[in-house]
């Protein structure tokens, strides 16, 4: 067949350079039993597929397709499934955000370490409330001034930011 | 009304699987998957990729709803195709610019009841199936005009090869490409009016 042959009015009107890359696109695909990516030519490949689907029926086929994908959704929707995915939707949002807490947590505590570039910015010698005076009130004791003085550092450290 | 041994059967499952049988439900949908992707979805979807997709919604859709199905007389393989027609009818929305009045003839299609009954062979409801879309691509192929319906004819329904093709209608491979192109959007519009 000559490569040149003219157009044949009784297809319609001759084709366009456009046309015709589409046409042999589309025929190129068929061919090689592929769905086109552009969605016209896939369309137009679906309609041929709708006959080729009506005029030779693959039974053995379509019932391995069949019986592959309604084994997949039983299994997707089995207990053991339902369970996993309950898992994954409810506990390990919370497992993730207790990692990230302890991360976050390790980080500051680092931060927030008392090193030689970072003293402790409260000191925690009770020297000076041992040696203070005892006074009448049952409070004043030495061992209650101590208790008192470390639950307000441990104060002035929580307001300060930290959660330790 | 009394049952035929094999309506009886499905029945018994269908309310097995609603009581929440999984072994029930399984049978069922193995039983109906098939015919309902090669006979229903596949010839009017034509891509495999896709069918298979909307078999899986299909399936996943009756297994939420099945609690809501009653039985009659024709049994759940009408209920289970109506699910799926409607599926095909979404995703043809979803991937082409359909008319209205297209779409409403599509739905009107696809609400002819299948002459079949509850507890009907596999075989039967396939040949059923098989015989509505032949008639729908004979029709479709009716209004071709006989250049575009030989192309369609001996690409398609005869799986010749496109240079045989082109000699048989005496035209380079490049123009048979182009006349098969035009027949398939000539049927894709008559397609969606049927």
């Amino acid at each position: 067949m000559s490569a040149d042959m003219p157009w044949n009015p009784e297809d319609g009107p001759p084709p366009t350079d456009e046309e015709r890359a589409a046409a042999e696109a589309l025929g190129a695909a068929l061919d090689a039993r592929s769905v086109p990516s552009d969605p016209d030519l896939r369309d137009l490949a679906g309609v041929a597929g709708r006959i080729t689907a009506t005029a030779h029926p693959n039974a053995e086929r379509d019932r391995a397709t069949a019986v592959r994908v309604t084994d997949g959704v039983l299994a997707a929707s089995s207990p053991a499934s339902a369970r996993r995915q309950w898992l994954v939707r409810r506990v390990l949002p919370f497992a993730a955000a207790a990692s990230v807490l302890l991360v976050a947590g390790g980080l500051g505590s680092r931060s927030f370490a008392p090193t030689p570039r970072n003293p402790p910015s409260i000191s925690r010698n009770a020297d000076d409330v041992l040696r203070a005076p005892m006074g009448d009130h049952p409070t004043s004791s030495p061992t209650a001034r101590l208790d008192d003085a470390r639950l307000s550092a441990w104060r002035d450290l929580m307001l300060r930011g930290g959660t330790r | 009304m009394v049952l035929n041994a094999p309506a009886a059967e499905e029945k018994a499952l269908v309310e097995a699987a609603q009581a929440g049988d999984a072994a029930a439900l399984r049978m069922l949908l193995e039983r109906f998957s098939q015919p309902l992707y090669g006979a229903v979805i596949l010839p009017r979807i034509g891509i495999a990729a896709d069918a298979e997709d909307i078999l899986r919604e299909t399936l996943l859709r009756a297994m939420d709803r099945l609690g809501t199905f009653q039985w009659g007389g024709a049994g759940i393989f009408p209920w289970l195709r109506q699910i799926a027609i409607h599926q095909v009818i979404d995703h043809v929305r979803r991937v082409q610019r359909r008319t209205r009045l297209e779409e409403r003839v599509e739905r009107q299609a696809a609400d002819v009841m299948p002459l079949h009954h509850a507890g009907a062979e596999d075989l039967l409801i396939d040949q059923q199936e098989r015989a509505l879309a032949l008639k729908t691509m004979g029709a479709a192929m009716d209004v071709l005009n006989e250049r575009y319906r030989q192309a369609v004819t001996l690409r398609l329904l005869e799986e010749r090869p496109r240079e045989e093709c082109a000699s048989t209608m005496g035209v380079t491979v490049g123009n048979f490409d182009v006349i098969l192109h035009r027949a398939l959007a000539a049927l894709r519009k008559a397609y969606g009016v049927r």
